[in-house]
């Protein structure tokens, strides 16, 4: 991802690979609902998802400066698995993504009230998210045991993640809060880009740093949550990208956030495309995927960092 | 002016400045001096606005919200800002503007100009951070402060790590930006007692968090006051040369 030309590429490629495959092979569906209520909305949701997870790995990066910060740091990613998990057993009327948004904004909740109440550094905030991590997989390790098999097998899936839509409502789930979380993004660019610097630094420029990260942590808390909500927790999007934007484009937030933005789009895209012809006729989860491609293609950077 | 009345900081039950009166006065070169842990850093940060005080009152900037503070002080904190991955120039102008702007405004790309050539970096400018040394980096750092365009700077030890000629060269560049408005102030940390002698207008000694002696180099840095802040035998005498003092740590 060298230039803006690459980045570009990986984008309009993913997007036509949305578009145009298939089980059935390559190629514009004749079916209009299938182009327009299946693909179209997928589309827009991988788009949507893969931006919004980078956007979000690439806040929590700055804030904690910690580059191996991503959107589940903070234990957003098993407590929203935690709040689906409870609302497929316990409140089958409920919508799973509700849930899921629920247990994102519960824990990040409890984060913040944790660091208002024992004034938490950047270190701690971070340990705290993998003490509530840890407790939020224990609860869903308890209600696998107590779920019944077919439950249990459903509740196991969405922890996979899935970019399968029906309709264009669900395409905007995903589209929507990335719109409203990437302008909200490119506005703050100048004090983030302070931020990066260290704090007193930050602030004696005239940056209010306190409120600055309790935004941060309640954008993300939202944006994840919705994002997780409607394609479930897909990992090392949010990781890798904003590492892929820094390697090409710098640390300055004005080069780098929308190369994040743009990479964590393409690259969404393009795995969820190989995903649906990885073991076609099936549909191999997007999340898998990701993760698969991603753990290696995150070492290969570490690597050719340190030559 | 800044002041402090009846100021007592800490960090929670810890209480690290007590009862503190103090005027900052400008178109000076206050410099706290004092041994490690005595206070320095924190009462600093407190009159930039970066700790609040558990009882007792800042007046001055530090109580202005950050969007204006930064018109009217800027801070060099003792840990050097993280911009390794910057080139000096944009180090400077980063901070130069309010922080809302995406593009530097005309005033502080002129600012910054002038503030690489009175530190003598204007060469270094388009060099990357982390290819600077030490003193080239703390002066650099020290430039953005004077692109800030402030009428207060507050520096935390500024010349820590530095060679004598860098730290001369430091110094001549604050002195020459004090000069420049005596409307200007400036309040500096430093641990070097010499560096203090040679450019301080005001000294200002701290012990156990309060002030021991405050006065100009010459009034406070007496052999008494020294040893009983320091420990051991401190021992002071004027450069036959130079027009300053000169003292000379303790043996161990």
């Amino acid at each position: 991802m060298k230039s803006v030309a690459g980045v570009i590429a990986l984008v309009v490629a993913g997007g036509l690979a949305e578009l145009l495959v298939g089980p059935a092979g390559f190629g514009w569906p004749e079916d209009p609902f299938i182009a327009w209520q299946l693909r179209f909305p997928r589309l827009l949701l991988a788009l949507g998802a893969g931006a919004g997870l980078a956007a979000c790995g690439l806040l929590l990066q700055v804030l904690l400066r910690n580059p191996l910060a991503s959107p589940y740091t903070l234990g957003v990613g098993s407590a929203s698995a935690l709040g689906a998990s409870i609302v497929m057993i316990a409140l089958p009327a409920w919508s799973v993504g509700l849930g899921a948004w629920l247990g994102a904004l519960i824990a990040t909740g409890l984060v913040l009230a944790l660091r208002r109440r024992a004034g938490l550094d950047n270190e701690a905030l971070v340990l705290c998210g993998i003490a509530i991590a840890l407790c939020a997989s224990a609860g869903v390790l308890l209600l696998h045991y107590l779920a019944d098999r077919a439950t249990s097998a459903a509740m196991l899936r969405w922890t996979m993640g899935g970019l399968s839509s029906v309709g264009l409502a669900d395409g905007l789930w995903g589209i929507v809060p990335t719109i409203i979380g990437s302008l909200w993004l490119l506005w703050m660019i100048p004090k983030l880009n302070l931020l990066q610097l260290g704090e007193d630094w930050s602030e004696s420029r005239g940056v209010s740093v306190e409120p600055l990260k309790m935004t941060i942590l309640i954008v993300v808390a939202l944006w994840t949550g919705s994002l997780v909500a409607q394609a479930g927790p897909i990992s090392f999007v949010g990781l890798i990208a904003p590492h892929m934007a820094r390697r090409s484009f710098g640390f300055d937030l004005r080069r780098n956030a929308p190369a994040t933005l743009a990479i964590g789009a393409g690259l969404l895209a393009c795995c969820d495309a190989a995903a649906r012809v990885a073991l076609a006729p099936a549909e191999l989860p997007v999340g898998v995927l990701t993760a698969l491609l991603g753990g290696p293609a995150f070492l290969g950077l570490l690597l050719a960092r340190r030559r | 002016m800044m002041r402090a009345q009846r100021l007592c900081l800490g960090y929670g039950t810890q209480s690290v400045i007590d009862t503190l009166d103090v005027e900052i006065l400008p178109g000076q070169l206050t410099v706290l001096i004092g041994v490690n842990g005595c206070g320095k850093t924190t009462l600093l940060r407190a009159f930039a606005g970066l700790h609040a005080p558990d009882s007792g009152q800042v007046t001055g900037p530090a109580e202005l919200p950050a969007i204006k503070r930064r018109d009217q002080l800027a801070y060099l904190p003792q840990r050097l800002p993280q911009g390794a991955h910057l080139s000096v120039k944009e180090l400077v102008i980063m901070g130069a503007d309010a922080p809302n702007r995406w593009r530097a405004s005309l005033a502080a790309l002129k600012r910054t100009e002038q503030a690489l050539k009175q530190l003598e970096l204007s060469v270094l400018q388009d060099r990357y951070c982390h290819q600077l040394s030490g003193g080239e980096y703390r002066r650099a750092a020290l430039a953005a402060c004077l692109a800030q365009g402030t009428p207060w700077l507050l520096l935390d030890e500024p010349c820590a790590g530095l060679d004598l000629y860098q730290s001369a060269l430091l110094m001549r560049g604050l002195r020459t930006w004090l000069n420049a408005d005596s409307s200007r102030g400036a309040l500096v940390v430093l641990h070097d007692l010499n560096v203090c002698a040679q450019w301080a207008d005001r000294c200002i000694l701290l012990s156990q968090g309060q002030i021991a002696a405050s006065g100009s180099p010459e009034e406070v840095l007496t052999s008494d006051a020294l040893s009983a802040a320091y420990g051991g035998k401190l021992q002071r005498f004027r450069h036959p040369e130079r027009d300053h003092l000169v003292v000379l740590g303790p043996q161990p």
